[in-house]
């Protein structure tokens, strides 16, 4: 019995396939934007030997955003305004940026939203909310760029936030590494699998968004099995793991300096 | 030194502001060429440097007031250029936050203090430095470019305001500044020759002395680029940055000195004052566009003393001009030489 060897005719067809080209916008920001997240997340913290713990920062962040914002007097903003341009000058600029990328912007708005005030002669009224949305807004976002996620996570428990709220938090960060990993993998096949016109781009990237919605169940269910493997009864007593986050001795230098804005702040309010 | 609002006509300001586009531009692009991302943040260090030294007022003769520059210091730094974008970052700002200078009048005043100040003033400087110079003749010949260069910028301002009456004039009375220039240059010159002169080459003498000596590394022109070899890109070993913050430091809490000065510079009169000098209202001034700075003087009024707000000025004026030029450096080629950044 032979067997034939030849290749069949459609076979041996010269190919000359030219896929259409496509915009892949859709695939590539999106897979920026979770390299970015997840880059973000992985930027190593140093506190610095002087510099305030996480707790107190928090604390000390909140007291100067409450402040400034019911502060009515212009002089004080301003000094607020010279104190966090001094912050910003001394930390690194890849902090600066991404924290001038979120200020500047909703600054900027704040500024053009107040510009009737301008044209009826409130011009010092614009400055001065565009100022305290640019002070409040960059006190934030610098506390928030200049700590690890673990480490404010931790820091809650020092203000009697719900343990249950911190557990969730903990594990929300967790899983957005976790789930974050998975979408860039499910883009980039995606994108290797792109070719020629994809007509359904809502499809693609809507199957993207259902096959992660299963993987988040999946691994909320494996955790909360491991959880369970080690004994997890219902309750949350994390004590020992969050007594790293005290209080340090540097915190009394820049508590001081606190005392000192606050004092500053009535003296304004009161003259 | 510094041409306020309405004390020149449109006309005049917007042929400056003309001017003043293209010269930018030549030295942006000269900047981006021999300057790398890290002597940027350097560079705003040196425009901080130019602001405070602007806010140090000192008593002339006649009763007015001047304050140095530091621009041909700057230039001997980083280069003519590069010391203009520096300078005319710095008197931008002034302008806008502090009302040191008229906005519309920007033009003209980049023009003498930020492009004729620190090329006559480099200039000057690597003619008399020579091709050997030693430290002794660098210090000398910044002394004298210095000196030079902030009375040639003290003789444009002077042309410029005293061309104003000649052009501007209704029923024999000045429409914007009143004083011809048989007045205005001399007068300019009063104060520049003297005491202002002096202290813009004091200045400049004793900040690059102490450069020279603690920070080599800060700026790009080093000695061997004084003797015609063009811009040097200088290794840098250790930061350059901290002794000359500390430095900057101290001058801006030395800042309210310059508050010991009484009286207003030559031709930065306030309308009414003027009008009491010369009888009578210009028509061209009286009404006409005033720009509502954030922070008028350097002052907040009464409710805080002088000098807290002239340091709170100091502050605010210093860290936008590093930030500034933190963020250009960020746009910036990195130097192939150096991999230690100092952003």
């Amino acid at each position: 019995m032979s067997i034939s060897t030849s290749l069949p005719s459609w076979l041996k067809e010269e190919q000359n396939y030219a896929p259409q080209t496509d915009s892949k916008r859709y695939i590539t920001k999106s897979l920026l934007k979770i390299t970015s997240i997840l880059k973000n997340l992985k930027v190593v913290y140093k506190s610095h030997l002087y510099g305030p713990s996480v707790a107190f920062k928090m604390l000390a962040v909140l007291v100067l955003i409450v402040i400034t914002s019911v502060s009515r007097n212009y002089i004080f903003v301003l000094f607020m305004l010279a104190c966090v341009l001094v912050f910003l000058c001394a930390l690194h600029m890849d902090v600066v940026k991404r924290s001038i990328a979120i200020t500047a912007p909703i600054s900027l708005i704040t500024f053009l939203v107040m510009l009737p005030a301008i044209i009826f002669g409130q011009y010092s009224s614009a400055l001065l909310v565009a100022s305290k949305v640019f002070i409040t807004t960059s006190l934030a976002t610098l506390c928030v760029f200049t700590s690890a996620p673990n480490s404010i996570t931790k820091s809650l428990r020092k203000f009697k936030i719900p343990k249950t709220i911190i557990v969730m938090l903990d594990l929300a960060i967790r899983n957005i590494i976790i789930l974050g990993k998975q979408a860039a993998l499910l883009l980039n096949s995606l994108n290797v699998r792109s070719i020629g016109k994809n007509v359904d781009k809502k499809s693609a990237i809507g199957s993207i968004g259902g096959v992660l919605l299963i993987k988040t169940s999946i691994s909320a269910t494996t955790t909360y099995e491991a959880m369970q493997c080690r004994g997890f009864d219902g309750s949350y007593d994390y004590t020992n793991i969050y007594e790293a986050s005290t209080f340090k001795i540097s915190d009394l230098i820049w508590l001081a300096v606190l005392l000192v804005i606050i004092a500053i702040f009535i003296y304004f309010q009161i003259v | 030194m510094h041409i306020p609002e309405n004390y020149m006509s449109p006309a005049t300001c917007g042929i400056f502001d003309v001017v003043i586009i293209p010269i930018w531009v030549y030295a942006i692009k000269k900047t981006k060429d021999t300057k790398t991302k890290e002597k940027m943040p350097m560079l705003g260090l040196a425009a901080a440097f130019c602001f405070i030294a602007m806010m140090f007022n000192i008593p002339l003769p006649g009763g007015t007031t001047g304050h140095a520059v530091c621009g041909t210091l700057v230039a001997i730094l980083f280069g003519g250029w590069p010391g203009g974008i520096a300078l005319s970052v710095a008197f931008i700002l002034q302008s806008i936050f502090f009302g040191d200078g008229g906005i519309l009048a920007i033009g003209a005043n980049c023009f003498n203090i930020a492009f004729v100040l620190p090329i006559v003033g480099f200039s000057l400087y690597r003619l008399i430095c020579g091709n050997k110079p030693s430290l002794k003749k660098e210090l000398l010949a910044a002394g004298i470019s210095s000196y030079v260069a902030i009375n040639v910028a003290a003789i444009f301002t002077g042309l410029e305001l005293g061309v104003q009456p000649l052009l501007f004039s209704e029923n024999g009375q000045a429409l914007y500044c009143p004083y011809p220039i048989a007045i205005s240059v001399p007068a300019m010159l009063e104060g520049h020759l003297t005491i202002a002169g002096l202290a813009e080459a004091a200045f400049t003498v004793g900040i690059l002395a102490f450069v020279r000596k603690v920070a080599p590394n800060f700026g790009i022109q080093d000695l061997n680029a004084a003797s015609g070899e063009g811009n040097q890109i200088a290794p840098l070993k250790k930061s350059p940055i901290i002794p000359v913050v500390i430095i900057l430091a101290i001058l801006v809490i030395a800042t309210p000195l310059g508050l010991i000065a009484q009286g207003d510079a030559w031709g930065e009169w306030s309308l009414d004052d003027l009008s009491a000098m010369v009888g009578y209202a210009p028509a061209g001034m009286d009404g006409a566009f005033e720009w509502n700075a954030f922070i008028p003087d350097y002052s907040f009024g009464e409710i805080m003393p002088e000098w807290i707000a002239y340091i709170l000025c100091a502050v605010i004026g210093v860290c936008i001009l590093i930030l500034i030029f933190r963020f250009v450096s960020l746009f910036m080629k990195k130097s192939p030489k150096n991999s230690g950044a100092n952003s």
